[in-house]
């Protein structure tokens, strides 16, 4: 079949009334900023500070100094309440940690939109790679399925550090996925599992790839256990293995 | 030839309104394309090492990158990919054996013309676009969606039957009118 066609293909008004039909389409100028803006942070990385910084560099340099600073002063933090002899990998999180966790789901879950201006709405993997460069650290995305009415995804304050946010309601239920780095826990070790109830919440996290993922639920009857979100962090955690978070992690390790 | 940071990024931004045309084929849909042509530039500039001027071009190197990161989404979202290689070239046969030439349908019809498009399978819009709007050449067409070049052709020709299709009737009935 394909050897019976002709070798060239004109067809002037063809070619003229498709022109007129789709020439008007063009990029919005928001995805022209969005863009922009990625192309001039992803100039930060540490093999491309050869020359000088191009304008825009400098917010990734910023960001990463105060999340490093940040860091340190959070690790010394912890290791003055917490006693040397203290175990490294523990069944439950900090109380503090736990209850500003609280404090923030039960802020964010009162939002009518809690979506990120500018952020992709409807592809996980996306909302997980743009969160991820923006923070520095892998963050955990996924549907929890079609019962489930994603209400948006954000960075979010969670005490002193900041976390990527996802916020899902389903009646009267509410669980939120926090992705926080690994680094707000003292001794931090990676693939640990906690699990606790803090004033009412369930919370199921782990650590996993410099991460820590808290799963924080709460519903007005009772009917969201600790059970329920532990079983929902079971199923979002593969999706840290997948060769699309894969490479979002060689892109935050860079 | 290897470009410098520089200048790669101002190639790639100069294709910003092409892709988005691109995107708006493959997705049929504003919101998708814009996410769809930001990954493609996050691909692109993650992968700026590979590129080679000399070897592809700029536009079917991008056009690639989205075609690829297009079909791993349809492929995740379990919609299945139309077989349209093995379409018959003679579905449509009476706007061409008939007295309508292309002349005849495409002029004034501008309307009808962006519905019978938007009618069209992606692929064949695709083609269409980097054609007809965006001068892409054949080798270029050819590179960006990785068919052969007679591939191309084929679907440029089979657009244009479904186009003509598509439109014949409406041209018949101006026809009628005028008569």
């Amino acid at each position: 079949m394909e050897s019976k066609e002709p070798e060239t293909f004109e067809d002037a008004e063809l070619k003229a009334a498709i022109r007129r039909a789709w020439r008007g389409d063009s990029a919005p100028p928001e995805l022209i900023e969005r863009i922009r803006s990625a192309a001039a942070e992803s100039g930060s990385a540490p093999n491309r500070f050869v020359g000088p910084l191009r304008p825009g560099g400098w917010r990734m340099a910023m960001a990463i100094a105060a999340v490093m600073l940040l860091g340190i002063c959070l690790v010394g933090y912890r290791m003055s309440r917490v006693a040397p002899s203290a175990p490294a990998v523990a069944a439950v999180l900090p109380e503090s940690l736990a209850s500003e966790l609280v404090a923030t789901h039960d802020m964010c879950c009162g939002a009518p939109d809690h979506h990120m201006p500018g952020l992709p709405r409807k592809d996980f993997d996306l909302i997980a790679s743009v969160l991820t460069r923006r923070l520095g650290w892998p963050v955990l995305a996924g549907s929890l399925g079609d019962d489930w009415t994603f209400k948006g995804a954000s960075i979010c304050p969670v005490g002193p550090n900041h976390s990527a946010h996802l916020v899902f309601k389903h009646d009267n239920a509410n669980v939120s996925i926090f992705s926080l780095p690994a680094s707000v826990l003292s001794g931090q070790a990676e693939n640990v599992s906690y699990e606790q109830v803090e004033a009412g919440h369930p919370i199921a996290s782990f650590t996993e790839h410099g991460g820590l993922f808290c799963v924080v639920g709460s519903s007005s009857d009772g009917s969201l256990t600790l059970g329920a979100v532990s079983a929902i962090r079971q199923e979002l955690r593969p999706r840290l293995e997948t060769p699309a978070v894969s490479m979002r992690l060689t892109v935050a390790l860079q | 030839m290897k470009l410098s940071q520089a200048q790669f990024e101002n190639l790639a931004m100069e294709q910003m309104d092409m892709l988005y045309r691109t995107a708006r084929r493959f997705t049929r849909d504003s919101d998708r394309a814009c996410d769809l042509v930001q990954e493609t530039y996050l691909r692109a500039l993650r992968a700026r090492a590979t590129f080679d001027l000399q070897a592809h071009g700029i536009r079917p190197w991008l056009v690639r990158i989205m075609r690829n990161l297009h079909l791993s989404r349809a492929e995740r979202e379990s919609r299945q990919p139309r077989a349209i290689e093995t379409e018959a070239l003679d579905t449509w046969s009476a706007a061409s054996d008939g007295k309508a030439s292309s002349r005849d349908i495409f002029q004034n019809m501008d309307e009808e013309l962006v519905r019978a498009l938007q009618e069209l399978p992606e692929d064949y819009q695709a083609v269409l676009l980097l054609w007809a709007v965006e001068d892409f050449s054949y080798k270029e067409i050819a590179e960006a969606v990785e068919v052969p070049i007679g591939t191309v052709m084929s679907r440029l020709h089979r657009a244009r039957q479904r186009l003509l299709e598509s439109l014949k009737d409406f041209g018949d009935e101006r026809r009628l009118i005028r008569e």
